[in-house]
């Protein structure tokens, strides 16, 4: 298996998750429906609340699987220096959910 | 309400937007060669397969909510001229108004009524009409106000009516694992189609993301979910790494919840999967639907024979610890009853074998497939034969040999002239093998795994086509046994092109003169004779050495039965003179050739015989 990873490459890759934060949208607003009783009514105003909970809680979801990206990255990178001795020999490193071989011969 | 769901909305369609570029960037880095090797191909497939679609369907989801708001938007514009409406107070306002037009209507009457008695007093008599006049300008005042309340509230239930049923959407699916789920339950193609269901990269990303329980629900949902786990496994060094990092009690709720998919699994070590194997065997040996008389039912006790525990009876037994106490030790290391037929191994020897030992899969031909008695249970015989052999070949080394059948063996039909059962169970048997390597070093920390494979008869088309270049196995296995060949395909010119290392050196082929049903089998399908010499294997004799007490085979079965052969039409190895029989010559040179001992080949080996057939050119 071809193995290649850098944490540079990896932190630019998940870069554009950063600027996503739904929580803090200047637009969102909450709603109230006071005594209302007819049903589109309170179905729209739970609809308006619920929407950017479920985006948010998506978000958060999708954000943590790309974070997984930077840490694999960081794992690699330390794993490499402490095994920078022996690789030469072609020895077997481990991380995350891969095994590989890594030869290297210089 | 309106403002507020159309902010929220249109919030919701730029921050996915966001989300989706995000995501674009990710898997655009993850396939850009910066970053690669499994773990960031996982977490592209991941991206690519599962969360990305997800987002789409959110945003689906999000217009058919903008599709309600737009609904609503319009139905409140027919209204929007009667300003606030609230149906509780209309109601107190109509009743109101009621009472009032009733009390006016009643003093009307009073009023007229005085008026006629009182028609002595003019004065009284002529003021009482004017008030009666006054009231019913009030009245006519009530009744037009009663309208309007009315128009009001037949507007309001008319607006209630056409929006009844918005908004009921919600987003599918909100985090990750749900994702996963969704798509799982999507994809709806029946078991079996392989690379046309999941892909082993999604199904690694549903075990490493769901929970035991949410598995086993879904499990419970998608019978078939175990089936595609079989026929497209996730890569064996991915699920051991992700193995490797559960706690034992997490383990233990995994074969609990899902022991059809842990118990199957590649790159698991044998106990683990003997463990949950065995736990879905109990769990079958209780289910009543299953018919005793069909294959399933008849598994069952096949399975029980197999493990040397069908002798025990009364409640409450273990069969795990009974089959382990066996000598050898015996485990069920696959188990698929529902699929037809069921497929199964049987681990025989010790299961330490895979992280200091040697451990050999024997792959059975023609007329083995399971849903028959003594199946199983014969074949565990042979290659507990083959165990009691390599411990007398190689004392003090823990080994382990596994009774696989794991693919549907041709019977005596058409079917056996032809290669696709021996192709689908080849892709079976590579990951069977790739697994054994994950299980033996990632999980046993053995730094030198080692794999034998032997084949009889049409296992041995198997066994060729599985570690030919059609399936890509990553690690070689050490050392190939092909007994009584049915034939190597064409397409395998040369034993140096099997993942075997040491390549023609360490792949053996042997068929004893007196079996002619090999012979038969090969040219009657075309295929090839792994004797030839054009192929390259070492070949070692099956003939028996009398002055080493090493009996001969006289026929082709792997174990014989009968005092003879049988008939030119149904021939057969008479008892003890099998190729897996202990004390042939056959066994036990396949015990010292698996497991990489040439020195302890009776006869050594020799090159095959001269070609019969015209140089093949390497592919």
């Amino acid at each position: 298996v071809r193995v290649s990873s850098s944490v540079g490459a990896a932190r630019d890759a998940v870069e554009g998750f950063a600027a996503v934060n739904v929580d803090q949208h200047p637009a969102s607003q909450a709603t109230t429906v006071g005594s209302a009783t007819i049903a589109s009514v309170l179905n729209g105003a739970t609809a308006a609340d619920r929407v950017l909970e479920d985006v948010a809680t998506l978000i958060s979801s999708v954000k943590e699987q790309a974070g997984k990206v930077t840490t694999l990255a960081a794992t690699m990178e330390a794993r490499d220096a402490h095994d920078a001795g022996a690789l030469a020999a072609g020895r077997v490193i481990r991380w995350g959910w891969c095994t590989t071989h890594v030869t290297r011969t210089g | 309400v309106k403002t507020a769901l159309s902010r929220n909305l249109a919030t919701a369609v730029t921050t996915l937007a966001d989300v989706e570029r995000a995501c674009g960037r990710l898997t655009g880095a993850l396939g850009s060669g910066q970053l690669s090797g499994e773990a960031y191909s996982a977490i592209g497939a991941l991206f690519s397969g599962v969360i990305v679609p997800s987002i789409g369907d959110a945003r689906a989801d999000i217009a058919s909510l903008q599709k309600d708001a737009d609904r609503f938007a319009w139905e409140d514009a027919k209204i929007s001229r009667f300003g606030v409406l609230k149906e509780d107070e209309l109601r107190v306002q109509i009743q109101a108004t009621k009472n009032q037009r009733e009390a006016t209507e009643r003093l009307i009457e009073v009023n007229e009524e005085a008026a006629t008695a009182l028609a002595g007093l003019p004065l009284l008599s002529e003021a009482l009409p004017l008030v009666n006049k006054r009231l019913e300008t009030v009245l006519n005042h009530l009744e037009t106000e009663l309208r309007d309340l009315e128009d009001r509230l037949a507007a309001l239930q008319h607006f209630d009516s056409a929006t009844r049923g918005l908004f009921q959407k919600r987003l599918a699916t909100t985090t990750v694992a749900a994702m996963v789920t969704a798509s799982m339950t999507r994809k709806d193609l029946p078991a079996g189609k392989g690379p046309s269901g999941w892909t082993d990269s999604e199904l690694m990303n549903f075990l490493s993301l769901l929970s035991p329980s949410q598995v086993e629900q879904l499990l419970s949902r998608n019978p078939e979910l175990a089936q595609r786990f079989w026929d497209t496994p996730p890569a064996p060094e991915t699920v051991a790494t992700w193995w490797k990092g559960l706690s034992p009690a997490d383990r233990e709720k995994w074969c609990q919840a899902a022991p059809s998919i842990i118990g199957n699994l590649p790159g698991l070590d044998a106990d683990t999967r003997i463990h949950a194997n065995t736990i879905q065997l109990q769990r079958d040996l209780h289910d009543l639907s299953i018919d005793p008389n069909s294959p399933r039912g008849i598994v069952l006790g096949d399975i029980l024979k197999a493990l040397g525990v069908d002798k025990f009876s009364g409640p409450g037994l273990d069969y795990e610890q009974l089959a382990k106490a066996q000598i050898p030790p015996h485990g069920l290391l696959a188990y698929n009853s529902t699929h037809r037929p069921p497929l199964a191994a049987v681990a025989v020897g010790e299961t330490r074998a895979e992280k200091s030992g040697k451990v050999t899969w024997t792959v059975p031909g023609m007329n083995s497939g399971l849903g028959e008695p003594g199946r199983l249970s014969g074949w565990t015989g042979a290659a507990a034969n083959l165990w009691n052999e390599q411990e007398d070949t190689e004392p003090g080394i823990p080994h382990m040999v596994v009774a696989w059948i794991g693919y549907e063996p041709p019977t005596q039909d058409a079917s056996v002239l032809q290669g696709d059962r021996a192709r689908a169970g080849a892709s079976r048997l590579s990951k069977e093998l790739d697994g054994q390597w994950a299980a033996d070093n990632i999980l046993g920390g053995n730094r030198h795994p080692f794999t034998a494979v032997v084949g009889h008869s049409y296992g041995t088309t198997v066994v060729t086509d599985a570690l030919s270049s059609g399936n890509t196995m990553t690690h070689n296995v050490q050392s190939v046994v092909l007994l009584a060949s049915a034939g190597v395909e064409p397409s395998i010119p040369h034993a140096d092109t099997l993942s075997v290392d040491g390549g023609a050196g360490h792949v053996y082929v042997s068929q004893s003169s007196q079996d002619t049903v090999a012979n038969l089998g090969r040219t009657l399908s075309g295929r090839s004779d792994p004797r030839d010499d054009l192929f390259g294997a070492q070949e070692f004799s099956s003939e028996g050495d009398l002055a080493h007490k090493l009996a001969p085979t006289d026929g082709h079965d792997p174990v014989g039965h009968g005092t003879d052969r049988g008939d030119l039409l149904a021939p057969h190895a008479s008892k003890g003179h099998g190729y897996l029989d202990r004390r042939t010559e056959a066994i036990h040179n396949t015990a010292a050739a698996s497991l990489g001992l040439d020195d302890q080949i009776n006869g050594g080996t020799r090159a095959g015989f001269p070609s019969q057939l015209s140089p093949r050119a390497p592919s």
